[in-house]
């Protein structure tokens, strides 16, 4: 179980906050 | 074929906090994207122990580091490189080389982690093919400091993150870097208890 809860944690509540902090963009792919 | 390695379960929140930290190497990288390549290896271990390719036995109890697990392709060595290069290729081909390689690198870490805990049981080659020696530390044996180390690792993680997050120029939003750092701290907290007790 701790496992399962981590992703969640991890992966979707801090990465959710992540997304909320002025971070550089990432890099987008040219366009072909 | 030899027989299938065995090795207690598992690392969870030091891999998060390794992951945490790698932030602080690119700024770019969001940290879901690292989250989830830290645990890449895991991640597939799942479908593949409902395939029954690979299994995790629990006694009786249960309790921390009593699980075995086998898992002989996604946590050998070279089946973590080839399931590393995989997500690095995808994050090089979605993102670019740089982040590629930051994330591949993430998930390899994985199996360096494991390498420190697990007793001498994750083999070379997948299905431990050509019966080659058998890696491990063996950490597992003194639970404690297999505890300490995740915990060790939770905290440098997260404030790397924290200092990284805090030379952000503020936009004075409700979300802070000590707000986040404080989620990881808690997030890392919860889930060691839980595979502190087993569950």
């Amino acid at each position: 179980m701790a496992f399962f809860v981590g992703l969640v944690l991890f992966i979707g509540v801090c990465g959710f906050l992540d997304s909320r902090l002025p971070w550089p963009p990432r890099p987008t792919r040219p366009q072909r | 074929m030899a027989a299938a390695a065995n090795s207690t379960t598992t690392v969870i929140t030091g891999h998060f906090g390794l992951a945490a930290g790698a932030k602080s190497a690119d700024y770019r990288a969001p940290l879901w994207s690292l989250m989830l390549a830290t645990v890449w290896l895991d991640v597939v271990f799942v479908p593949l122990v409902l395939l029954k390719i690979e299994s995790i036995d629990t006694p009786p109890g249960g309790g921390y580091g009593t699980s075995v697990i086998h898992a002989d392709y996604t946590h050998s060595l070279l089946g973590a490189l080839i399931l590393s290069a995989a997500f690095g290729a995808v994050a090089w081909w979605r993102w670019d080389r740089r982040l590629g390689l930051l994330l591949g690198a993430v998930a390899f870490s994985h199996w360096v982690l494991d390498l420190i805990v697990h007793r001498g049981d994750m083999p070379i080659l997948p299905g431990n093919a050509g019966d080659l020696p058998l890696l491990g530390f063996g950490l597992w044996r003194v639970p404690v400091a297999s505890i300490l180390v995740e915990a060790a690792l939770l905290v440098a993680g997260v404030f790397l993150y924290w200092r990284a997050a805090k030379s952000l120029p503020s936009q004075g939003g409700r979300v802070t870097p000590s707000l986040v750092a404080g989620a990881l701290l808690l997030s890392g907290a919860i889930v060691l208890t839980l595979d502190a007790l087993g569950l």
